[in-house]
């Protein structure tokens, strides 16, 4: 399957509906980072929320780029407050 | 069959829009009750009376006081107007009343001064028969019929001298029997003798009106949950200690009101209006879903012939999905709108999707949660070193913030609705465990009694009630000596009891269902489990397995229709599983990786996640599972 990448801010109701859930293949990541179903339903989707166009290298430094972020941060805390949450993990996008 | 199209041969059908799904339908056109106004009485009344057993189409009417003397006037409702009969052979105000239209009795009341007189009608006359042994009026309804019969509380004597006393009626004698145990004049209104509620009620002054809830069980009287609204004076109906609705009344000396209320055994719940303010010994008769509300008074002063019919309409809970749309899954149709043709396939949950919700106001994760998509209640949380005590509650369109927990923490469940919840157990100092359970009614927390052991992590019953809920497995203390636990308690609306343990002790498990009928889904035991049992009020069984091993994920449903979603292991999920009381499906991904969120929703065609943790950051964002019951789908030749 192919996608598109960008980058928008989730506004709450409506930001994706039951109908385009249909119609595209839609993921969510870290740094406001969308994974997008390259197809016409997609298209219009970006369109519709504004999405900011990535490629996939830019998608994956984002999300990379807030892993890291967070990794940090988990490293930082005491041994306690580390126990309440596994470390962030870096993954790949599709 | 009218207009219709030969497609290669076959007569199609021709329909000029979409068949509509049934969950579209029922938002379409939601059951909802209301009062429309009905004939007006021919007099005018306060301190009226009427049969606990009418319907709106036969009711009766008797006595009252119609602002110069207390009558006897008697009149039957036919659904469109009243018509007069004979009188009462003593006029009085405020007798209770129980039966049907053409078998009722009219007890004690004040002639002046009060009466013990009782009387009862066959259908065109009164006959007097054995007195009542402490006079009284304010009865404001009654139990039972003519044969067998309680009434409870009430004025002894004028102006404000309110009576315990309870009496009851064996077709020939009336015997005292156990008090009510506050004194009162309280609606009170169901045709059996063993199971009835009285509401309400009219005291001396200063204090004038109060909204103590008692139930009779045959023998005694027992405190129960308060109105939300103090009054008196009102107007009731109802078939049972967990039936019961109560209309109008004063909420303030001087002030009539509009305000229903409906009891189903657990909570009242505030629903639609009179049409005008109804009070001052407003009749009433029926049922919770046919009611009708007749005579008191419209202002402080003068009497009313007002009558108002309470009914439903819209799409009844119980209706059957198959039958309601003229949709049938195989059919094809052409669209004269659209210009179309068009084919049913199958729905369910296995069609449906995740869609954006409105974000709540304060992103946390590990909150407890409860209600369902269009009226949910989170409260409390995680946001890493800090506790969250804030509570939001969702009306359909809007989070708003309300009042605190009394103790802020995070790892906990809850049960119930928006305005009626409770939760339990969690983490409030990191590791240790709580038992401390609080209770919502819809404008503050109030701490109510400890779980027996204190846990973090548990699952839960989603679908439970603030008098019914279940805490099952969870941690002691996490992580020091964090093993997961089987202990299982059981909340009756006061207490917690430990009822039978699962059979696999675990963490951060998934739940829904009631207190009798709940699943217990996936957690860690301590391992990443995808076990699931069912509860079915006295054991656990082990029945199907996730088809992927979770923790710390979001759940909904019942125990034969419900739903999964996101979770760990790892990084946060976006996977989504059904249960169809048989077997686990996979279904439509979240759009969002999210674990440790809240849950709302009632079955594995309805639900919702709240908030989260998305493996970076706690998130604010909410996404709404909904299913058709078929889906349309338009032909093309490509």
């Amino acid at each position: 399957m192919a996608y598109k990448y960008c980058t928008a801010t989730n506004w709450g109701k409506n930001f994706f509906t039951h109908e385009e859930r249909k119609q595209f293949h839609l993921s969510g990541h870290p740094g406001d980072v969308w994974v997008v179903g390259d197809n016409l339903y997609g298209d219009q989707w970006i369109g519709k929320v504004s999405g900011a166009i990535k490629t996939q290298a830019e998608a994956q430094a984002i999300v990379t780029g807030e892993i890291e972020a967070a990794q940090a941060a988990y490293d930082a805390l005491s041994a306690d407050k580390q126990a309440l949450q596994t470390r962030p993990a870096i993954y790949n996008l599709p | 069959m009218a207009n219709l199209k030969t497609f290669s041969g076959f007569p199609i059908q021709n329909l000029s829009s979409d068949p509509v799904p049934f969950a579209q339908a029922k938002t379409n056109n939601p059951y909802v009750g209301s009062w429309a106004s009905g004939g007006n009485l021919n007099t005018a009344r306060n301190n009226i009376a009427g049969t606990n057993s009418g319907t709106p189409s036969a009711a009766l009417a008797f006595g009252g006081y119609t602002g110069t003397a207390q009558t006897g006037d008697t009149e039957e409702y036919n659904g469109t107007s009243w018509s007069e009969q004979n009188n009462l052979n003593t006029a009085r105000s405020g007798p209770g009343g129980v039966g049907v239209q053409t078998a009722a009795m009219a007890i004690s009341g004040n002639a002046p001064p009060m009466t013990v007189n009782n009387e009862q009608y066959n259908g065109s006359s009164w006959t007097e028969v054995s007195n009542v042994n402490t006079a009284r009026d304010a009865i404001l309804g009654g139990f039972g019929n003519n044969t067998a019969a309680v009434i409870g509380g009430g004025r002894t004597a004028t102006p404000s001298t309110y009576t315990v006393n309870t009496e009851s009626w064996d077709g020939s004698s009336w015997t005292e029997v156990n008090n009510l145990n506050s004194a009162r004049g309280t609606n009170h209104s169901s045709p059996s003798t063993s199971d009835g509620i009285a509401a309400g009620g009219i005291v001396a002054p200063p204090t004038g009106y109060n909204g103590l809830v008692e139930t009779w069980n045959g023998t005694s009287w027992t405190e129960t949950t308060d109105l939300n609204t103090t009054r008196g004076t009102a107007g009731s109906s109802g078939t049972s200690g967990s039936a019961f609705l109560l209309f109008g009344g004063e909420t303030i000396p001087g002030s009539p009101s509009q305000l229903t209320e409906e009891w189903n055994g657990s909570a009242w719940t505030e629903i639609a209006d009179l049409g005008t303010p109804h009070t001052s010994g407003v009749g009433g008769s029926g049922t919770t879903s046919a009611a009708l509300a007749f005579g008191g008074s419209t202002t402080a002063g003068p009497r009313s012939a007002a009558t108002e019919e309470w009914a439903f309409s819209g799409i009844a809970p119980d209706a059957p999905a198959a039958g309601y749309s003229d949709a049938i899954v195989g059919q094809m149709y052409y669209n004269s709108t659209s210009g179309q043709f068009k084919a049913i396939k199958n729905g369910g949950a296995p069609i449906g999707t995740w869609a954006s919700g409105t974000n709540v106001n304060t992103a946390r994760r590990s909150l407890a949660s409860a209600g369902t998509q269009t009226a949910s209640i989170i409260a409390g949380g995680l946001l890493p070193p800090g506790t969250h005590d804030e509570t939001e509650v969702w009306n359909g369109s809007a989070w708003t913030e309300v009042a605190d927990l009394n103790t802020g923490r995070y790892y906990f469940k809850g049960s119930g609705t928006s305005t009626a919840t409770i939760v339990y157990a969690g983490q409030i100092n990191n590791p240790t465990s709580s038992a401390n359970t609080e209770q919502w009614n819809g404008s503050g927390w109030t701490e109510i009694a400890d779980l027996n052991t204190a846990r973090q992590k548990i699952g839960n019953s989603t679908t439970g009630t603030t008098t019914a809920s279940l805490a099952f497995g969870g941690s002691p203390a996490d992580p020091a000596g964090g093993g997961a636990l089987a202990i299982n308690e059981s909340w009756n609306g006061s207490a917690w009891t430990e009822v039978g343990d699962m059979n696999t002790a675990r963490k951060d498990c998934g739940g829904a269902g009631t207190s009798t009928a709940a699943l217990a889904i996936g957690g860690q035991a301590p391992s990443d489990s995808a076990l699931n049992e069912s509860w079915n009020g006295s054991a656990w069984t082990e029945v199907g397995d996730l088809n992927t091993a979770v923790f710390s994920q979001g759940s909904a449903g019942t125990q034969t229709s419900a739903i999964k979603f996101g979770g760990n292991p790892g990084s946060p999920g976006a996977l989504t599983e059904s249960w169809d009381g048989t077997s686990w499906t996979e279904v439509a991904d979240l759009a969002q990786k999210s674990a440790a969120q809240g849950s709302a929703g009632v079955s594995s065609s309805s639900a919702a996640s709240l908030a989260g943790y998305n493996g970076t950051a706690n998130i604010a964002n909410v996404e709404e599972f909904s299913a058709d019951d078929f889906q349309i789908k338009t032909l093309t030749t490509s």
